[in-house]
Formats: structure tokens, C-alpha cells, sequence
């Protein structure tokens, strides 16, 4: 089954192999997608090479119930799901969300709501928000405690969970109405969080906000007004470490 | 294995942060080795700086002291240990001074985001502050600020045009980027909010990056020694709390 009224705006990285995957194993689909490609020597922020891709996923062994979206193979580029699938693209050569030539396209299409998996580290300005589209984003961190960037590991640190959430985005950074969010219990190797669990959780929630879409017919919120909550910016390696070799947390 | 973040002059070529390798244990003694290496020579060498930020360090050491004393057992002792590298001066407390931090720290209620912000006098307000009524409100909406700033650019700029957004001015004040470390200091040893801890250790990056002669021109005797022990004392009380290796050397 298609999800005719959504489209999604993906650039080829782990979170992005992660949704789709999910989608396809749930019988969401989108109806299409928009791949933003950049022809880069060095993988983008978000995007793994081959053998890490391979290595990252060897570490996966959760196996309860939360973490189903994560066993996701890492490995095959979005391209190859969307044909398997006979799902519609079109690519632009832009890594940039803000860029005219893809705002042009968004706004060309029929779908009222994009599903958003860019690369990491870029924020959708005035002009591309103003279009006249939902877009649906699931933010790594429980809404409205955890806003900003990698808060998943300021979450570990804190309280021993990860998060997820979807909002429709705003102008404001993370602030917008929150769709369904959930916690998740810390997987057991959190080595594998940047981008396995991470975006394992976050297929999670995406998959159950469509399901509740579905559902529903109509978007609900579980959290209109998304305010308060903390900020939190790209978490130091050392305290990611710390983060990632804390032995205390199954205590 | 070398601590990378701190190697490349940080002024010139700021770090990203984003997606950054797990390196194990090793990336955590590399970076005490690191930190402890510029902290000894830091207590050796002799400083510049300004007169007025002598004092500042003084207290600003006394509350960091006590504030160790709150946050663990053993917090303060090993704070007082590892200043010890240092010629630790004793600064007896007096009142001209404390009604000079008292004027310093009114100021912060007087800064606003409607007017072009002064980068300097609001880190002297913000560390001010903190020594004199560290419950001010006013603290946390302003480190925020900055924090946020800082974290956006990896800059600190002499002044901020109304609306506290994109700076002005020069960029590379080695004194702004201490005091703004300090000031994160005391906060993060205060509240205890790891954040603050992160943007810290990002700031100590960027000073250690620099070269000696710009931190001895510009950095009292023992002011970087304050941000570097508080830093490293934080990291390694983190560390014990999570059951992670980390001894300090």
C-alpha cells in the first residue's frame, strides 16, 4: 500500500535506508520521493562507507519489541529499495534542503505532507517551510524535554533511555507540535547508536505516527504545544564516550 | 594516540563535532594527558592578562573550592590537589571588592537583548553574578545565550548588534574565550548540567589549540589552570559516577 498523499525528501544515509526499510516491511510507503545527492569523496554527515555500514549493523542484537525498525541492513542504498518497490523518484543534485532547485520541486508536487531525512546538521529556513507543506520530522530525543542534537546521549547520560519524537517542523528548532513521541530502554552495546539504534528508534516512531495517520484519517497531536524543555548542542566525544562506556546503568 | 580535537589551531579551523569516532578508553586518557600536559606548563610559565582579572580568578577558585567540597567527598581536595601545580595565591576577601563584584553582577540585570550587548562586560556580569547570587535567573538566559552563540559559530565576537544574533568585531580575544569558560565553570559545577560540561570542554579545546604566548599575554596566573582543573575534575567525577575509567594522572 502507498501513502498517496505523502511524499518524502531523502538524502541516502543510514536514518534515511532505516525509514524506508520500515516503510516497506509496514505497508507505508510514500508515494514519492525526492533523493538529494551530492557527489562528495568523503561520506556527508549521516552516511556510512560500505564496511562501516557492515560493521555498524554486526553490532545490533536488541531484540525486543521497541527496537524492531533497528535491524535494518545498513548496506543497500535507498535507490535500490525505491525500484524494488516501483516507488517514483526524482534526483536532484543538491545536498541542501534550502536550496531553490529543491524547494522548486517540493513545491511542485501534489503531496501535502514530506516526510524530511536530509543530511545531518542542516536547518529548513523561512522560505522552504512556508510552501504550503507539512513536514514531518522524527527528532532524535523525547519532545519537549530533550531539543537540539544528539540528545540521545545527554538522555543516557541522564536518565539511561533514548528518545524519539515527530513534529511537524517550525521555524523554531524542534519546536513543533509533537505527533507521537515514545522512550526507549538503552540498547545493551551503545556503540552502534549513531546509526543503528538512533535511527532504529526513530523508524519506530515514524511508522507508528503513519499508522495513527492511517488510523485517524487526520493528523493528531500528542503535544500540541511542544514548549519548554531543554537545548542541547553536538555532545563533546568525551562525554560521548563516557556515554557509550558507562557500566553502571544496568544496575 | 593523540587527542585530535585540540591539536589544529581551533581559531582558524573550527571542529564540527558531528558523527565523531568511538575511539574507547583511549580517547579519554588521551585527553587527560593532553589537558595535563598545557595545565603543567601553564602553572609554570609567567602571565599577562589584566590586573582585574587576578582577583577575579582568586575567588572565582574560592567558590569553585567549595563548590567541589558540595558536589563530592572528595570533589574539593582533589580541586585544591590539582591547582597545586600552580603558585596558588591567597586572596583574602574584602569588602571593596565584594561591592565591586556586586556592581559587576547588577549589570546583568541591566544587559538586554534590545541593545548592542558588549561580549566582555557580560562575561565579567556573568562570572560576577555567579559568585555573588548564583540562583539569578538571569545567569542561565544569558549563558544560554552565549552558549548558543558559541555553539553555532565556535566563535565569540567583541559585541552582539540587538537581538543577540550574528556578531560583530574581532573574534579571536583569547580573554573572551577564557572567561566565557569560566563562567561555564562555575555554572556547570553549580547545577550540574552536563550541557554546560560539553560547551566547556569544547572551549578548552579552542584554548588549548592556542599558542603559550597567547594564553600567557592574555590569561592571569592560574586562570587557565581554574577552567583546566575544573574541567578535568568534572570529567572524571562523570566518569566515576558511570563506572568508567578514569584516573587522573
Amino acid at each position: 500500500m502507498r501513502l498517496n498523499d505523502i511524499g518524502m525528501i531523502a538524502g541516502d544515509t543510514s536514518r534515511s535506508r532505516a525509514y524506508l526499510q520500515a516503510l516497506a516491511r509496514n505497508d507505508l510507503l510514500p508515494n514519492f520521493l525526492l533523493v538529494l545527492e551530492h557527489a562528495s569523496d568523503r561520506p556527508l554527515p549521516g552516511q556510512l562507507d560500505k564496511v562501516q555500514a557492515h560493521r555498524e549493523s554486526e553490532r545490533l542484537v536488541e531484540t525486543d519489541e521497541c527496537w524492531s525498525e533497528a535491524h535494518f541492513d545498513a548496506t543497500q542504498p535507498i535507490k535500490v529499495l525505491l525500484d524494488k518497490h516501483g516507488i517514483s523518484y526524482e534526483v536532484l543534485a543538491s545536498k541542501d534542503i534550502n536550496d531553490p532547485l529543491v524547494i522548486e520541486a517540493i513545491a511542485r508536487r501534489p503531496e501535502s505532507t514530506f516526510i524530511y531525512s536530509g543530511f545531518g546538521g542542516a536547518l529548513l529556513r523561512k522560505t522552504v517551510l512556508s510552501i504550503g507543506k507539512n513536514f514531518l520530522h522524527v527528532h532524535g530525543g523525547y519532545l519537549p524535554d530533550f531539543k537540539g542534537s544528539t540528545t540521545n546521549y545527554f538522555s543516557l547520560l541522564l536518565e539511561n533511555t533514548l528518545g524519539a519524537s515527530a513534529i511537524f517542523l517550525t521555524e523554531e528548532i524542534d519546536c513543533g507540535p509533537v505527533l507521537f513521541r515514545r522512550k526507549f530502554p538503552s540498547p545493551s552495546d551503545r556503540q552502534a547508536i549513531d546509526h543503528i539504534y538512533d535511527a532504529g528508534a526513530r523508524a519506530k516512531v515514524l511508522v507508528e505516527t503513519l499508522q495513527n495517520y492511517q488510523r485517524c484519517g487526520t493528523w493528531e497531536f500528542k503535544l500540541p504545544d511542544n514548549a519548554g524543555g531543554e537545548t542541547y548542542y553536538i555532545i563533546h566525544p568525551v562525554l560521548k564516550h563516557i556515554a557509550i562506556l558507562d557500566k553502571c546503568w544496568r544496575i | 594516540m593523540n587527542y585530535s580535537y585540540s591539536q589544529t589551531n581551533r581559531l582558524d579551523e573550527q571542529h564540527n563535532y558531528m558523527y565523531t569516532p568511538f575511539q574507547g578508553e583511549a580517547l579519554l586518557q588521551s585527553y587527560q594527558s593532553s589537558r595535563m600536559a598545557v595545565a603543567r606548563r601553564c602553572g609554570k610559565a609567567r602571565r599577562g592578562g589584566a590586573e582585574s582579572d587576578y582577583i577575579l580568578v582568586a575567588y572565582a577558585l574560592q567558590a569553585l573550592a567549595r563548590l567541589f567540597d558540595v558536589a563530592s567527598a572528595e570533589g574539593g581536595n582533589k580541586f585544591r590537589a590539582l591547582l597545586e601545580g600552580g603558585s596558588q595565591q591567597k586572596f583574602e576577601q574584602n569588602k571593596k571588592e565584594e561591592s565591586r563584584w556586586d556592581d559587576l553582577a547588577q549589570d546583568l540585570h541591566r544587559i538586554t537583548t534590545d541593545e548592542p550587548v558588549a561580549t566582555l562586560d557580560l562575561l565579567l556580569a556573568l562570572i560576577a553574578a555567579q559568585l555573588i547570587n548564583p540562583q539569578d535567573a538571569n545567569i542561565k538566559s544569558w549563558l544560554d545565550r552565549l552558549v548558543q552563540r558559541f555553539e553555532v559559530t565556535k566563535k565569540l565576537y567583541e559585541s552582539y548588534p540587538p537581538g543577540f544574533r550574528k556578531g560583530e568585531g574581532a573574534n579571536s580575544s583569547v580573554r573572551l574565550y577564557w572567561l566565557f569558560a569560566l563562567a561555564l565553570s562555575l555554572f556547570y559545577v553549580g547545577t550540574n548540567e552536563i550541557k554546560y560540561l560539553s560547551t566547556l570542554l569544547k572551549v578548552c579545546d579552542l584554548l588549548c589549540s592556542l599558542p603559550e604566548h597567547a594564553l600567557q599575554e592574555c590569561i592571569p596566573e592560574q586562570g587557565l589552570l581554574a577552567v583546566l582543573a575544573t574541567e578535568i575534575l568534572s570529567v572524571q567525577l562523570l566518569a566515576e559516577q558511570k563506572g568508567v575509567a578514569f584516573e587522573i594522572e
